[in-house]
């Protein structure tokens, strides 16, 4: 699935910034299927807003973008849902797990929504980012770097052709920057999937094909 | 993962304990406050029952009046004074207050009842004797009959009689009082008729009547008699028994005045009990509407606090790739599942009362529907119908924001 950007300008930073002073804002990109990008730009320059966008959250910008065919602005909720559970995935900064729930339930929640990804994986996957023994601790018990690591098992627990990644390693030490970077190749290198990083700094655990400044 | 286990962990999410705590409070409400309508109904229909004469056993089914004219100096001297005519009958029975009326027909011979029975009960007086025709008696005695050639008569005394020589005569005359069971058991000489011209009767009291003041027998006996002793079988009506549904309606009052027509006391006694039913009535009303409005208060309390629970929850799963319309059907079924347990509680409840509530009336003489009515069933199915309705629009806009 192609991801189509055509001189996006969105509203609340449309003062702000030209497509003279950015290398996203404002400009015509487009991005493979496969493809790993990484947007980099400091705090307050809008990376939570991009993928935000991305993922059809907000709708308060100028310009074009399309997900193969799908224009987002003009896209219905219905197959914004469609596309959300079986082609587009996520880790938001701000994670939005369900801390009522269970680390294995707030996953199951994302599973089972198509169930194309087995438990046995979902198990193994949960052992290799150190969190076996959590598996049914609330998640508000978790330390932050924990939820971070379980939002991340999440968004692989389902199909998708791309996966946005929103600072996710925000609060992970290197050792498990470093897992959750392998984890993350592992999973998306048997899908063919492609990665979208927004981050103040560069993850030097990815290769990237693209890197642009916001 | 199972869809049941996936809805097992939408439940516990969407079902969080602070949804609960208020969640139950609120149905426990609701259940209350729909029971309360439904009982108002209730109360409503059997008062109107009652009060209305559809239950024709009941004594507060409907009144009975006792009508005759009123007696004026001026109208002495006229030949037939008091007598109702048959267009005066029939403009009082074609009234919208009328449900009924017939005609006191009394004994034009004279009738003498004695009773010999020692020192204690023997006495000997004139007595004046009516029929009315059966339906206008509250119970038929299973003996009220009578044909020509039988010797005994069937009696129906009016308890205030009763009252009176229990509370009157016994006292004053120093003879002993008379429960109504002792008096069904003796039997008096009845002597109709003058002299050699006469015919003796054994006469026994089958009943007592609160609804007519009167000594009354059989009406084939009267009609015999009538025409033994005079030359009609049925006397002139001076008075008329009439089964009326409110007798202190303005518009019937005001024609009883017009006519000088003067009636028994109960009219304004009905009046006074009837307006302290229906002011029971609307109180009751008033709570019961007060308590449902609480209930369906506490309802929207509950989705707003449950919206307002839910409502960044529903956002994260659509983030997630639920569609809408799946958790509309999801959010939308559960409520269904829990209010359609309430309406069944409120309904079993209410036949529970409604059953032991006619238990009790019929033990008082009342008779009222054994099973809720199809009002209270409609009004069961509009208060369900209404909740859902409302818990649609309120998932819908919930999805929306």
């Amino acid at each position: 699935m192609r991801l189509s950007i055509n001189h996006l300008i969105p509203d609340p930073l449309k003062d702000k910034v030209t497509a003279a002073s950015s290398w996203v804002w404002g400009q015509e990109l487009t991005f493979n299927q496969g493809e790993r990008v990484l947007i980099q730009g400091p705090s307050g320059s809008g990376k939570t807003l991009f993928t935000d966008i991305l993922y059809g959250i907000r709708k308060d910008y100028s310009g074009e973008v399309h997900w193969s065919v799908y224009n987002l602005m003009e896209v219905n909720k219905a197959d914004v849902s469609r596309l959300r559970a079986s082609s587009l995935s996520i880790v938001f900064q701000d994670l939005k797990l369900f801390d009522i729930l269970t680390v294995m339930d707030n996953i199951e929640l994302q599973r089972g929504l198509t169930d194309t990804v087995s438990e046995y994986d979902v198990e193994k996957w949960l052992i290799k980012l150190g969190l076996k023994d959590k598996m049914h601790t609330i998640v508000k018990e978790l330390s932050i770097g924990e939820q971070q690591r379980v939002a991340i098992i999440r968004a692989l627990a389902q199909p998708f052709d791309w996966l946005l990644l929103d600072t996710p390693f925000s609060y992970q030490d290197s050792y498990n920057k470093g897992k959750a970077t392998a984890l993350i190749n592992e999973v998306t290198s048997v899908s063919r999937a492609g990665i979208l990083i927004t981050d103040t700094i560069e993850n030097d655990y990815f290769v990237y094909d693209k890197k642009l400044m916001l | 993962m199972s869809r049941k286990q996936r809805k097992k962990i939408l439940r516990i999410l969407l079902l969080s304990q602070d949804g609960n705590k208020y969640l139950w409070p609120s149905l426990v409400m609701l259940c209350a406050g729909t029971l309360l309508l439904l009982l108002t109904v209730l109360l409503w229909s059997a008062f109107d029952g009652l009060l209305n004469g559809r239950n024709t056993k009941d004594p507060l089914g409907s009144t009975y009046l006792t009508i005759s004219k009123e007696i004026q100096n001026g109208k002495l001297a006229e030949q037939k004074p008091g007598v109702f005519s048959i267009k005066e009958i029939d403009v009082l029975a074609s009234l919208p207050q009328v449900i009924d009326v017939g005609i006191y027909n009394s004994a034009s011979f004279p009738v003498e009842v004695s009773m010999n029975s020692g020192d204690t009960l023997s006495f000997s007086t004139k007595l004046f004797v009516e029929a009315v025709p059966d339906r206008f008696l509250f119970s038929r005695p299973v003996d009220w009959n009578w044909q020509q050639g039988k010797r005994e008569i069937p009696v129906i005394v009016s308890r205030e009689f009763l009252n009176l020589y229990n509370y009157g005569i016994a006292p004053n005359e120093g003879v002993p009082q008379l429960s109504e069971g002792t008096i069904r058991t003796l039997e008096f000489n009845m002597k109709v008729g003058i002299g050699l011209f006469s015919e003796s009767y054994t006469a026994k009291v089958v009943g007592f009547s609160d609804r007519i003041s009167s000594i009354l027998v059989p009406m084939q006996f009267v009609e015999y008699g009538n025409l033994l002793f005079g030359d009609k079988a049925v006397t002139p009506p001076v008075r008329l028994i009439a089964q009326v549904n409110d007798p202190s309606d303005e518009g019937f009052v005001q024609f009883l005045l017009d006519r000088s027509y003067v009636t028994n006391n109960d009219l304004l006694r009905w009046n006074k009990l009837r307006e302290v039913v229906n002011t029971v009535i609307y109180s009751i009303r008033i709570l019961s509407v007060l308590l449902l409005l609480f209930g369906i208060t506490l309802l929207f309390f509950f989705t707003y606090v449950n919206r307002n629970n839910n409502l960044e929850k529903v956002k994260c799963l659509l983030l997630l790739g639920y569609s809408p319309r799946y958790l509309h059907r999801f959010l939308f079924l559960r409520h269904l599942f829990t209010i359609t347990w309430v309406m069944c509680i409120a309904a079993i409840l209410l036949l529970i009362i409604n059953i032991r509530v006619a238990r009790y009336l019929y033990g008082l003489g009342l008779v009222i529907d054994k099973f809720p009515t199809i009002e209270m069933w409609g009004a069961l199915v509009f208060i369900y119908i209404s909740l859902l309705l409302i818990i649609n629009m309120s998932i819908t806009r919930l999805l929306k924001e």
